[in-house]
């Protein structure tokens, strides 16, 4: 498992050397780019840590660049930093999952905080990224009749009421039940059900493979 | 010459100049008296009564004595001789002696009495001479006597004062020596008079000039009349000569006065006519007939034909002007139009006066006429002018006046005067009394002006501006423009002007002015924001990273040694420097950002929530608590969330720098939300230390500021926003402590 990374996208040199310099100081990694596009020309998925993001960039702007990795997937806290501030932009970028909109100059101690909690913060989604990722890999694993009857699960149905709207015996929803448990690899039915239900608020609809 | 004065020298020797007056006196006297003697003397030669004849005589003499006759005298003379005699010698001797006796007495008494006689008359007639001489004297004329044949000339004694010579030499002479004293022109004419005289037209009367010692010449009138012998021979001429040079003088005087009249009257085109009223005969001069447009040979010559000339229209009126004058004796003074025979019509005036007779009546009418039609025709032009003048110098709203400068008066002005000062135009008015409305603070150049300009010396186009106060206290802008009128020397005769009420322009340049000002100001001001703009980008670089170097050292030191204390303060001092510069530069873009509004319907509390959220660093830096007091259910306002946003939040700033000096526990921001009626009600209290005095009011002034690096613009801003909304903002400041700053937004 890497280090994470606090990744800081600046323009302004200075900016760009005192950001690297300050987070250097409470020892953390550091890596600097100049250009939204080339940050993301150089981000993997797998990389951990934070973005310290310039809102006004030349070509790309640090919004674009919000969106462009949620659409990447690439799930990494950002703290927005801005020469002024533009409350507008500031909420839409906050709506969007920015950690913090922060107006320059800052207080340099009030960054770190944000650079701290942002890198927990990272720690957490990455967590539930991978335990999503677990989840994703076991559903894939069951059929379609499996995957219904989950749902009627998750969707908090008696056995009944799943065999009558699937059409199924009652047997059968067993069965399949105990299926799904083995296949999923939990201990009980409610870890089974919490496991979804994350799964479902974070993911898009989880489709069964095909 | 002098009257009455008498000369000496005059003695009866010298009356031989008339020898034909003495034997005439002498045949006056024989021819009566001597048939009376011859008579008495034969009665007493042959009546037979010796010395009774005295008793014949003595009545006789008593009677003669009596009777008024002169030659009276003699015969009682006579009578009384022979009466003495008879009794002296009675008639003793032969007849024949006794009547060559008596009649040698009575010879001899007839030659006393004759000579006696003879002596008076020729002292009765110096006298006579004298007299007349005296009175030809005091006529200024002499006689005159002319012998052809001697060529000599008797003239009366007083004839020297007339020739200025020697009474001598003037009193003979030859007529040769007259003739050469006559004036060259005249002796001609003398002459040729003199050889015209024949017996039957014998009289003459001539004027010619005469020379004087002095060398000028005087001027005589003579009439004589030549006297002829027998045979038809001019024989002398006998005449009377008077000076006549003043009246000749005063007749040619007349006659120039005459001629110049003449001229004068016909220069003048005045025409002159005479009417005899009894006849109504009516005379007209060369000039009247040129006037009335009529032909002499045509004219008639009475009072009709006149009329008959006179315009339709003013006949009546003439008539009776003229009937009244011939009957009450007053002027006759009209104007009237004639026509002529072409169909033109001219104007005339007449004008005429009654001469009244010896009985009181009027008898005649006399009086001139001239040609008035250019003056009829001007004064129409200038009629029309002028009222073409009044019409424009009464309706237009602008005071129009006259002043002359020789009168040092004014003229005219026009009513408008009264609208624009608010009372009517004094009378009388110099330049003092028109000073006393002016603004005392234009007075001293406008009395300059007015005295430069009212003693005609001034540039031409002269114009002014100034202020009146009206007696209600109102002030008017005035301007006045004149223009000089000058005479043909080029003096200022006149200045004609007009003044203009420009209050309304004043006050519209004035306003001009203003926002000329406040444009600049704000082109000032913008322009300053859009420096800002670019300078607050990018010093906000510089000091970010300023902001970090120092946090980074801090945490350096920190973990490689044991700091110092006083490291640390200057580092956190570096921090709350670019804290500080941060702040000043974010107020300034603050005030550059402007932006089109974007309406929606905005929930105030939201827009305070979503503030206060986005201000929390802010909050927690200056230590401060906020408690928010919102009223639920808040109408909507139709506004733009982020400028109601952007005054919330410089209320907030203001809020929290207000009570930095305040102890920790004491920094609470309270932020209200009320309905009103039609408004939603936003107030942000601080507790800071309030305001003092003058800062409540100019708290919204562009530019001032309670605080040492503010910018003084936040306030003005959100006044700007609230205010393009309908809405008000006020600050109340709050005993002992806190502002509370109120704004108003209607709901939509």
């Amino acid at each position: 498992m890497t280090e994470p990374t606090v990744f800081i996208i600046d323009d302004d040199p200075g900016m760009q050397q005192s950001l690297a310099v300050l987070v250097q100081s409470i020892a953390l990694n550091v890596e600097t780019y100049a250009s939204a596009q080339a940050f993301l020309d150089a981000v993997t998925p797998d990389r951990r840590g934070c973005l310290i993001l310039d809102l006004r960039l030349p070509g790309m702007s640090g919004r674009e660049l919000q969106t462009q990795l949620q659409q990447r997937g690439i799930h990494l806290p950002i703290i927005f930093l801005s020469g002024h501030g533009d409350i507008e932009t500031a909420v839409a970028a906050i709506k969007e999952g920015a950690i913090d909109f922060l107006e320059k100059p800052c207080s340099g101690q009030r960054l770190l905080d944000q650079v701290q909690a942002a890198l927990r913060l990272a720690d957490e989604w990455r967590q539930r990224d991978q335990r999503l990722n677990i989840v994703r890999e076991r559903l894939q694993r069951l059929s379609q009749g499996e995957f219904d009857v989950l749902q009627g699960i998750v969707d908090g149905k008696p056995y009944k009421t799943i065999a009558k709207e699937l059409g199924l015996s009652y047997k059968t929803v067993e069965a399949r039940r105990a299926r799904i448990v083995k296949k999923m690899e939990v201990d009980s039915l409610p870890e089974l059900i919490r496991l979804v239900l994350e799964y479902q608020l974070y993911e898009q609809p989880a489709e069964p493979k095909a | 010459m002098t009257q009455g004065t008498i000369d000496p020298a005059l003695s009866p020797g010298r009356v031989e100049a008339f020898p034909p007056l003495f034997p005439r006196a002498v045949s006056t006297v024989r021819g009566t008296s001597a048939l009376l003697l011859l008579a008495v003397f034969l009665a007493d030669v042959f009546s037979p009564w010796g010395t009774a004849a005295i008793a014949v005589y003595a009545p006789i003499a008593l009677l003669a004595m009596i009777l008024p006759w002169r030659d009276m005298q003699l015969v009682a003379l006579a009578a009384t001789g022979l009466a003495v005699l008879g009794l002296l010698a009675p008639r003793s001797e032969p007849l024949a002696v006794e009547v060559v006796l008596r009649g040698m007495v009575l010879a001899a008494l007839w030659l006393i009495v004759v000579f006696s006689q003879a002596l008076r008359s020729r002292q009765t007639l110096a006298q006579v001479h004298k007299r007349l001489t005296q009175a030809m004297d005091i006529g200024g004329c002499f006689a005159f006597e002319w012998c052809a044949r001697t060529d000599r000339v008797y003239r009366t004694f007083n004839a020297h004062r007339m020739f200025g010579t020697e009474p001598r030499t003037a009193m003979s002479g030859l007529g040769e020596q007259f003739f050469s004293r006559v004036h060259p022109d005249d002796q001609v004419r003398l002459k040729q008079m003199l050889a015209q005289l024949i017996p039957t037209n014998s009289t003459y009367r001539i004027s010619f000039r005469c020379l004087r010692p002095d060398g000028t010449y005087s001027v005589v009138d003579e009439c004589g009349q030549a006297i002829f012998d027998s045979r038809g021979r001019l024989e002398r001429l006998l005449g009377m000569t008077a000076e006549v040079t003043r009246r000749y003088q005063a007749e040619e005087a007349l006659r120039g006065s005459e001629e110049r009249l003449r001229l004068a009257t016909d220069a003048a085109g005045l025409g002159t006519w005479d009417v005899t009223v009894a006849t109504g005969e009516l005379r007209w001069s060369d000039r009247q007939f040129n006037l009335m447009g009529v032909s002499a040979n045509t004219f008639g010559g009475t009072q009709d034909d006149f009329l008959g000339v006179v315009h339709p229209e003013d006949r009546q009126r003439v008539y009776e002007a003229v009937r009244r004058s011939e009957n009450e004796g007053v002027d006759f003074r009209e104007e009237f139009r004639v026509v002529w025979p072409d169909g033109s019509v001219h104007w005339l005036a007449g004008l005429g006066r009654a001469i009244r007779g010896a009985d009181g009546n009027v008898q005649r009418m006399v009086g001139v006429n001239v040609d008035i039609t250019q003056r009829k025709e001007s004064e129409a032009a200038l009629r029309e002018s002028e009222a073409r003048f009044r019409e424009i110098a009464e309706n237009i709203d602008q005071a129009f006046y006259v002043y002359s400068v020789a009168e040092q008066r004014r003229l005219y002005v026009s009513p408008y005067f009264e609208t624009l000062w608010g009372f009517p135009p004094p009378p009388e008015e110099d330049i003092a009394s028109s000073l006393q409305v002016v603004h005392p603070d234009d007075r001293e150049s406008a009395a300059k002006k007015l005295r430069q300009r009212f003693s005609g010396n001034f540039p031409q186009g002269d114009e002014t501006e100034g202020r009146i106060i009206r007696p209600d206290g109102t002030v008017r802008w005035i301007h006045d423009r004149a223009f000089a009128v000058r005479n043909p020397d080029g003096t200022v005769e006149r200045v004609v002007g007009f003044i203009q009420d420009i209050t309304a322009l004043k006050e519209a340049e004035r306003r001009t002015r203003e926002l000329e000002a406040e444009l600049a100001h704000a082109t000032r001001v913008s322009t300053l924001g859009e420096m800002t703009s670019g300078l607050a980008h990018e010093l906000n670089q510089p000091l970010a990273a300023i902001e970090n170097y120092v946090t980074s050292c801090r945490l350096l030191l920190q973990q490689w040694v044991d700091v110092p204390e006083r490291v640390l303060i200057n580092l956190d001092a570096v921090t709350q420097e670019v804290q500080r510069a941060a702040a000043i530069i974010r107020r300034l873009r603050e005030f550059v950002v402007r932006r089109e509004p974007h309406l929606s319907s905005v929930d105030i509390n939201h827009v305070i929530e979503e503030v206060v959220r986005l201000s929390r660093s802010d909050i927690w830096q200056h230590g401060a608590q906020v408690r928010l007091d919102l009223a639920p259910e808040l109408p909507l306002v139709q506004c733009d969330g982020i400028q109601i946003a952007q005054v919330v939040l410089n209320l907030l700033r203001n809020a929290l720098d207000a009570m930095d000096e305040n102890e920790a526990e004491h920094r609470w921001v309270t932020i209200t939300t009320r309905r009103q009626e039609s408004a939603v009600e936003v107030s942000v209290q601080d507790t800071g230390s309030g305001l003092i005095g003058a800062a409540a009011q100019q708290l919204f002034e562009p530019f001032f500021t309670t605080k040492e690096h503010g910018m003084g613009l936040g306030l003005t801003i959100c006044q700007t926003l609230v205010q393009a909304y309908g809405g008000r903002i006020w600050a109340e400041s709050e005993s002992p402590h806190g502002t509370t700053l109120r704004f108003t937004l209607p709901i939509c």
